[in-house]
């Protein structure tokens, strides 16, 4: 992590330094495009005097027809011609040429004024100049026009140095020494391009200021996007961040959910609620190790990797003290004490997932066995992780389940329920499978507890109702369907039943709903509403494995539920279990009291059917009666002696 | 002559402080020129002289002077025998008696020494000045 941390700065920093030399460099080039603009505009003005000088030049060669350096001397040695040659000449004087002469280098390699049309300063026929720069001597060399920038010569900006060249030689040069006017002019043609690139140069300037001002935002701010405001621990941003640099041999996974946290919130207030949650954070966060990673994975649920170093039972050690510093807190809100309690699920190798989400998965469904077995403890991986991996192999994941809805895959398998005392099947549970593409059938084991909650899951409990309400219309049959409370509160599904059964009594009178135990019923008022809409409806109500879960009595008399139905794992040692059997005696007195029929379970063997016979249970369901099948049965798999025959 | 060539060229690049350059010129053309007798300075320039005086004997009037320089044509009649040195190309011309000038023309420090007059008045240039010797005034 931190070197991952360094990396960034390096990145920063070098973003940083990009964007300098960019600017930098974006500067330069203006500059230079201004020099370049300049010196092209010059080249130009000074291509015009070219142009000029050479006509003048061809005009005396031509017209004096001068061939050698002496005739050049003659020339302009004669007064009257060299009149007439500086009248010539001194048309080109002006405001930026401010003298013009021509020279020529005698035998003692001084230069000469031959000839001087300036308007100023004017100099004598064959009057020593005394020059200095090497553009004199080099343009004997080269025979190139050469160009002497002046430093302040009494106003003067540039030499123009032309060669007059007769027979590959150098006989005189013309010199025009330009004033700075020549530089004011050319600075006023520039002044719209130094314009705009001024304006050009600030607004890159402006635009990069931005940037870094939002990568200055950006690098100080991410800390804050990956802090969960209220408890200041790492939040999901924060998992995503570092879920690819993360390395799964080095963690532990764990999944903690505080206990019954909605009750609190209920209970104390939202604000309680917070402050429970942001204590717990604290203790967590200080249970832990440095290099342990916490993060607020949602509502009340905390994901932690834990650092591994060799042993994993050091991590199933870290989460216990987690669970025991929570339960020994004592967490106090206005002046009121609340218990919290945290549950913790463990996957101490997640390195043996593919992929960070599997591994989460893993720890969450250890986390649901924590929940499930009673709260506040740790359930870990480690002893049966390899099983669990095998077994999720044959898990199948939301997408399996939303495929075979759309490929028409979920079916419903159908178990008798059969009458003791009229020895028939009086109607069938129905029980929902897939069919694979290779024909195999899956339970539901390996798909509902991965799409509980989903959209997925009301989907399929969509599907199955309508096969189910298909199925009791077209057989004239009873049929027993399984519903939670998630389903039984969800819109979509209340509407579904509402609109197949509503003012279809004969078709509602053929289905029982089979409603489950569970903890997360949070509404019993809700809860009892929605049941009374099916009674209303002419539905039956049948409560599913009683004497597992919660068995709140109260609540169930309310449901004014029609049939009982006991749970199996009462059922299937009734016949060796003495505590079993007292459990079922009782709980079918109290159905018979609160005028219930009593369904039992799991009824795999000929002791088990003997004994539910003798406690006078009214219907049975399992292996030994018949298991279930694709089709509505109406004979049973054995023939079934009763006691009493 | 290097040093006076890198004064000249100093004196183009530098014009705006040309006077304090002319002053250096001048006292190096001084230099280089072996009089036969000693230098007492003259000048109708004050400061010229002024600055001179650093390195000269001065005097200020032209009667008790050796060497004389000008930069107007106006001279007592019986300081023309000195030597006379001017400040214009063209009071060479119009003083016939001077032996040499320093003048900037077109902006560009230059020297005339006239070799007949230096003859004439038993002066001696320094090699150093030989490029700016003349035969005649053009």
């Amino acid at each position: 992590m931190v070197v991952q941390s360094i990396k960034k700065e390096v990145i920063f920093i070098s973003l940083l330094a990009f964007l300098s030399l960019f600017f930098i460099y974006v500067y330069e080039s203006a500059l230079s495009s201004e020099k370049k603009i300049y010196e092209h505009i010059q080249e130009d003005k000074i291509n015009e005097y070219k142009y000029f000088f050479d006509n003048f030049t061809n005009h005396l060669i031509s017209t004096y027809k001068i061939t050698t350096k002496e005739d050049f001397y003659k020339l302009l040695a004669n007064p009257e011609k060299r009149m007439v040659c500086q009248k010539s000449l001194e048309l080109f004087t002006s405001k930026e040429v401010k003298y013009i002469y021509i020279l020529q280098k005698d035998k003692d390699q001084k230069f000469r004024f031959l000839l001087d049309a300036s308007k100023q300063d004017k100099a004598n026929f064959y009057q020593k100049f005394d020059v200095k720069d090497n553009a004199y001597q080099k343009i004997y060399t080269t025979h190139k026009a050469q160009i002497i920038y002046q430093k302040n010569i009494q106003n003067l900006y540039l030499t123009y140095l032309y060669p007059i060249i007769l027979h590959h030689s150098v006989v005189a040069i013309i010199s025009v020494d330009i004033s700075i006017k020549f530089k004011h002019d050319i600075a006023n043609i520039m002044s719209s391009f130094k314009i705009f690139f001024k304006f050009l140069i600030i607004l890159i300037f402006l635009l990069i200021v931005v940037i870094i001002f939002y990568i200055f935002y950006y690098y100080f701010s991410r800390k804050k996007l990956f802090l969960d405001p209220l408890t200041k621990i790492f939040n999901r941003n924060y998992l995503e961040e570092i879920s690819s640099l993360l390395r799964l041999e080095n963690y532990a996974i764990a999944m903690l959910d505080l206990d019954k946290f909605k009750t609190i919130n209920d209970i104390y207030g939202h604000k309680c609620g917070d402050y429970v949650l942001a204590k717990s954070a604290k203790i967590i966060t200080e249970s832990l190790r440095n290099d342990d990673i916490v993060i607020r994975f949602g509502g009340e649920e905390f994901l932690i990797l834990l650092h591994v170093r060799g042993d994993a039972r050091s991590a199933i050690s870290m989460c216990e003290r987690i669970r025991k510093n929570i339960e020994n807190t004592t967490f106090i809100f206005d002046e009121q004490e609340i218990y919290v309690r945290i549950s913790i699920g463990l996957n101490t190798h997640p390195v043996e997932a593919k992929y960070l989400d599997e591994a989460i998965k893993l720890a969450d469904k250890k986390l649901y066995i924590a929940k499930r077995n009673g709260r506040n403890q740790v359930v870990s991986s480690l002893k049966n992780n390899m099983n669990i991996l095998n077994e999720d192999k044959q898990q199948k994941d939301i997408s399996y389940v939303k495929q075979a809805l759309l490929q028409k895959n979920v079916v419903c398998y159908f178990q008798p329920i059969y009458d003791v005392k009229i020895k028939k099947i009086i109607k069938h549970e129905a029980l929902v499978r897939i069919i694979d593409n290779d024909g195999t059938i899956i339970s539901p084991v390996y798909f509902l507890p991965n799409i509980a909650h989903t959209n997925i899951h009301f989907k399929l409990t969509k599907e199955i109702f309508r096969i189910c309400f298909e199925t009791a219309k077209e057989q004239n049959q009873p049929i027993s369907i399984n519903i939670n409370y998630s389903d039984l509160i969800n819109k979509d599904i209340e509407n579904m039943i509402i609109d197949n059964l509503k003012n279809n009594y004969e078709l509602a009178s053929k289905i029982t709903f089979e409603i489950l135990e569970s903890d997360e019923i949070d509404n019993i008022e809700l809860f009892i509403e929605k049941i009374k809409t099916l009674h209303t409806l002419g539905c039956t109500i049948s409560i599913d494995d009683f004497g597992s879960g919660y068995s709140n009595f109260k609540t169930v008399l309310d449901m004014e539920a029609d049939y009982l139905k006991i749970d199996g794992t009462l059922i299937k040692n009734i016949d060796k279990d003495e505590k079993s059997y007292k459990v079922v005696k009782n709980i079918i007195q109290f159905a018979k009291d609160a005028q219930m029929k009593t369904i039992a379970e799991f009824v795999h063997s000929k002791e088990v059917y003997d004994k539910l016979v003798l406690l006078d249970v009214d219907f049975l369901q399992g292996y030994y009666i018949s298991e279930p099948k694709a089709t509505l049965q109406t004979e049973v798999d054995n023939k079934i002696s009763h006691p009493k025959d | 002559m290097k040093l006076l060539a890198m004064l000249l060229l100093y004196a183009i690049v530098l014009s705006a402080d040309s006077k304090t350059l002319m002053y250096e010129i001048i006292s190096n053309v001084l230099d280089n020129l072996e009089t036969p007798k000693n230098k007492i300075i003259y000048s109708d320039d004050e400061n010229l002289l002024k600055n001179l005086g650093k390195h000269y004997k001065t005097s200020q009037t032209c009667q008790e002077s050796t060497f004389i320089i000008l930069q107007k044509s106006t001279l007592e009649a019986a300081c023309k025998s000195k030597d006379i040195f001017v400040l214009n190309y063209d009071l060479l011309s119009t003083m016939p008696e001077s032996l040499g000038a320093f003048f900037f023309q077109k902006g560009r420090a230059n020297i005339v020494l006239l070799k007949p007059k230096l003859k004439q008045h038993h002066i001696k240039p320094s090699s150093e000045l030989l490029p700016y010797l003349e035969d005649k005034i053009w």
